[in-house]
């Protein structure tokens, strides 16, 4: 047991998703990206580095949960956490023993939007890992023993949500913002349709979203293009070439209404959603860098300062850009004693206001932008599995394989007038905010 | 706490004997230690791979250390380390951090508290002139005690009160050590947190944090000898404020009953299962011994080809999840734990007795060969995971040093756990699990 100084991972627990993928990239440092483009048309983008003797293989196959037929929600996240369950003539037992006497981390799991995995090897073991790696995608069992424990851990899992208020209130939220949308359903499935999932159905998800049309790959460590090329070229050869995937609609929120659920615990959950913007958006960057200014993660931003810093009325509170596929918001929240929580509201409603009418400072501005392009690489670039997870990221975004050094001009564009325009534009109009606790907030 | 000292270095084949996989060797880091006049210890482990550096300042004192009424202290205290100093205003050193994208966090743990900042190598001599001033120039008013202590409260709410399973564990804790001070909770009682007073965090500051206490860690794209002028330029100024300290806790006795701990609550819906027995930590063991219970714990329960997750869920089908594990990283007697959760209907009793089982089968028949190589290669191969990743090497060696090891303990922990035999890892079973060394807990629905 460790205690942190901050919550290490802010607001957890209430938020929706937290699939955003900050990118900045800063370019004080170039990472040297090839592209591999394999004979029969299968991409990659790679960093060759050899000073530790490992490769870290990302993968990201467009189509999540989302995609989960009406009624059988769940089956796609069911089916991301069957994938290394047995494949190949390896049953479960067997394929998690090579697995692990040969020290290869490897598995899948389904978000909304996608399902991303992959593996982490110790470069000795590759040959053999590839060829694990082309049995987990092409055939994996998904023995019925191994469906129905899996399920058994969903429903267990799904109980529980029944009665935790951070997943009861991460719920309403859900159905609050998306309504019908399949972003408005549960990712990992409810009470009835878990009952109903069949290994057809499970068959059926992987055939549908793993394809060779719809995969990003990005790799890491010790191995050369060349042997890259021969690697993925004969990992995914068995693929179909096309994904089957179902059009999913955009989606805009809409937001201001109040809602409170009553649940008795030691403290009242807040959480706000106010509108946001996606990652391929122009002005982007603007929104990200207000962000950060009103209650990105450090120790500085306005909510942080005047709500835990000043007053001491919670442990962790943020506010969060958060962006999807087909949709996009800004949100927030933190936990306090019942009967603090509608003064700690009532400063984070001012604090927001304040952020609409007023704007940060030019000093705020420029502290916020420095801290911007300097996080990238201090974030995002330190261990070998990070850089190739980027390097999926910046594919799946469209940014381009140029991207990283275009980023300081974007950042730079940004002037005092273009943050307090965003800000009055994503904040004027009144958040969207629920309430879970003993009482009314 | 949750490191196991498990961590690294040259990957050697077991005992020499063939095995099914290729061996790797690593050479060890190239790790630089020194020690400045004010007794300050320093570990540099260069990583040049990204432009980016981790600095952490560690000091030897944790909850375990506080006086006798006062549980919290040194969490609230590591709280407090961030508003200001007699040189430098409150929030002024994280603004710094945060304007070139830098991270920041502190922790504590029973054994230590521990700093850090993650950042450009361009700016390690900023981050080391704001740690080494807050080493000995803190600064506190009642203005900021205050709002804190909310602070550290509503923590506690979080982290305790909300969460039915952290409810049972804090009684676990203080039932397994019912005289050492790790039974009581990092974050403290909540009815001595209330009374925690400046003068209380002034105290525990003044008695541990001095440089002849500390470890300075850094890793990354960093220069040794680089790093050491800088330590020697900033924390070199800070004058030794205590006497060298050596830390003696009290003994737990000898345990000679099991303990059975029921919670009810009405926000849990699923039963489950836990049982830590007390053993000793890689510090106080005997030869040989941690890295026995380190084994045991991996054939036992350490991953989805374990007897537990074998027998619980893969053949019996009674539980969604089973395993052990063996804290071995502190300072004093340590714990060693099973857990189970049952499948659908299954009873909770049922999981217990099918852990019993296991446990019994293996103390009466001992472990196999294979599964013995299989723990050490997989215990050696994640160390070589460990290697990818700079914080988690400075999080190792703060770890081991400010415990009490040293570089031994990471450098030849491979050849140790190399050297461990069958007898050995059965000794080790037959010695410790034996239920009056245990307390065994049961969180259940509100009935």
């Amino acid at each position: 047991m460790i205690l942190f100084h901050k919550f290490k991972s802010m607001l957890a627990s209430s938020m929706l998703v937290f699939a955003i993928f900050i990118v900045n990239v800063s370019n004080v440092w170039a990472i040297d990206i090839q592209e591999v483009v394999t004979p029969s048309g299968i991409k990659a983008w790679l960093v060759e580095d050899y000073t530790v003797p490992l490769i870290s293989v990302s993968m990201e196959f467009t189509g999540g949960s989302t995609q989960d037929p009406a009624g059988l929600e769940g089956v796609t996240s069911i089916m991301g956490a069957m994938m290394d369950e047995g494949a190949g003539d390896l049953d479960t037992a067997a394929l998690k023993a090579e697995l692990e006497e040969r020290g290869i981390e490897l598995g899948f799991s389904a978000d909304r939007d996608n399902v991303s995995g992959g593996m982490k090897l110790i470069a000795t073991e590759k040959e053999r890992a590839f060829e694990l790696l082309k049995m987990v995608l092409t055939a994996p069992k998904f023995e019925a023993a191994s469906l129905e424990r899996i399920r058994a851990g969903y429903i267990s899992g799904a109980k529980r949500n029944t009665n935790d208020p951070d997943s009861i209130l991460g719920k309403r939220i859900r159905e609050t913002l998306f309504k019908d949308h399949p972003y408005g359903r549960e990712q990992r499935g409810t009470l009835n349709s878990l009952e109903k999932i069949t290994r057809d159905d499970i068959v059926s998800r992987h055939q549908a979203l793993f394809a060779r049309d719809n995969v990003y790959i990005g790799v890491v460590g010790a191995i050369s293009k060349e042997e890259l090329m021969v690697e993925l070229e004969r990992t995914l050869s068995d693929l179909p070439q096309q994904a089957t995937l179902v059009e999913i609609p955009d989606i805009v929120p809409v937001y201001g209404m109040r809602e409170h659920i009553t649940f008795e615990s030691p403290q009242t959950t807040v959480s706000l959603a106010m509108p946001g913007l996606k990652r391929n958006a122009p002005d982007f960057f603007a929104a990200h860098i207000m962000n950060h200014i009103l209650g990105g993660g450090t120790f500085s931003s306005w909510l942080y300062e005047e709500i835990r810093e000043k007053r001491g009325l919670v442990y962790g509170i943020g506010t969060n850009l958060v962006t999807l596929e087909h949709t996009a918001y800004l949100g927030g929240g933190f936990a306090t004693k019942p009967d603090q929580a509608k003064d700690a509201l009532e400063l984070t409603l001012s604090e927001i206001k304040r952020m609409a009418t007023d704007g940060p400072t030019q000093e705020e501005l420029d502290a916020a932008k420095k801290f911007v392009f300097g996080t990238y690489a201090i974030s995002n670039l330190d261990t070998s599995s990070k850089i190739s997870n980027v390097l999926v990221g910046l594919q799946s975004s469209k940014l381009g394989i140029d991207y990283i050094n275009k980023r300081a001009e974007f950042i730079d564009a940004v002037s005092l007038d273009v943050v307090k325009a965003m800000a009055r534009r994503l904040l004027s109009d009144p958040p969207m905010v629920i309430t879970i606790g003993p009482g009314e907030v | 706490m949750a490191l196991c000292v498990s961590g690294m270095l040259a990957v050697m084949p077991a005992n020499g004997e063939e095995t099914k996989t290729a061996q790797i060797s690593l050479a060890p880091p190239e790790v630089t230690q020194t020690k400045l006049d004010n007794g300050l210890e320093i570990i540099v482990i260069p990583d040049r791979r990204a432009p980016v550096v981790t600095h952490m300042i560690w000091y030897k004192a944790g909850s375990a250390d506080e006086p006798t009424g006062k549980s919290g202290i040194a969490h609230f205290l590591e709280h407090l380390m961030f508003k200001g100093t007699k040189t430098v205003p409150a929030g002024e050193f994280s603004k710094k951090v945060a304007e070139i994208g830098g991270q920041e966090n502190a922790f504590t743990s029973v054994d230590y508290t521990a700093y850090y900042q993650k950042i450009a190598p361009e700016a390690l001599e900023m981050a080391m002139g704001y740690e080494a001033d807050r080493m000995h120039n803190l600064i506190l008013s009642d203005e900021v005690i205050e709002p804190e202590k909310k602070v550290i409260l509503e923590e506690r709410r979080s982290r305790i009160d909300s969460e039915p399973r952290s409810i049972l564990q804090e009684t676990v804790e203080a039932t397994l050590f019912k005289h050492h001070p790790y039974g009581t909770p990092i974050i403290g009682w909540q009815n001595e947190m209330l009374g925690l007073s400046k003068d209380d965090a002034i105290a525990f500051y003044n008695k541990f944090y001095s440089p002849n206490n500390a470890v300075l860690v850094v890793a990354g794209d960093v220069e040794p000898s680089e790093v050491i002028a800088l330590a020697q330029k900033t924390y070199g100024k800070v004058e030794k404020r205590v006497e060298d300290i050596v830390r003696q806790r009290v003994v737990e006795p000898e345990p000679v009953t099991s303990r059975i701990i029921n919670y009810e609550d009405p926000r849990v819906t699923k039963p489950s299962f836990s049982r830590m027995y007390l053993v000793p930590s890689y510090i106080g063991a005997a030869a040989k011994e941690a890295e026995s219970l380190e084994l045991l714990a991996a054939i036992l329960g350490g991953s989805s080809t374990s007897r537990l997750y074998k027998s619980l869920v893969l053949e019996k089908e009674i539980s969604t999840s089973a395993g052990a594990w063996y804290q071995g990283g502190s300072y004093d007697m340590t714990k060693f734990g099973f857990y189970g959760s049952p499948r659908g209907d299954e009873k909770i009793e049922d999981v217990e007795l099918a852990v019993d089982e296991v446990i019994n089968q293996l103390l009466k028949d001992g472990i196999t060969q294979t599964e013995l190589d299989n723990a050490r290669n997989n215990l050696l191969k994640s160390a070589i995971f460990d290697r990818d990743s700079q914080t988690n090497m400075a999080r190792l060696y703060g770890t081991v040093l400010s415990i009490g090891g040293d570089l031994d303990d990471i450098n030849l922990w491979p050849e140790r756990l190399a050297a461990v035999t069958i007898e050995e890892v059965n000794a080790v079973a037959k010695k410790y699990l034996r239920k009056n060394r245990s307390v065994t807990a049961f969180l259940r629905p509100q009935s």
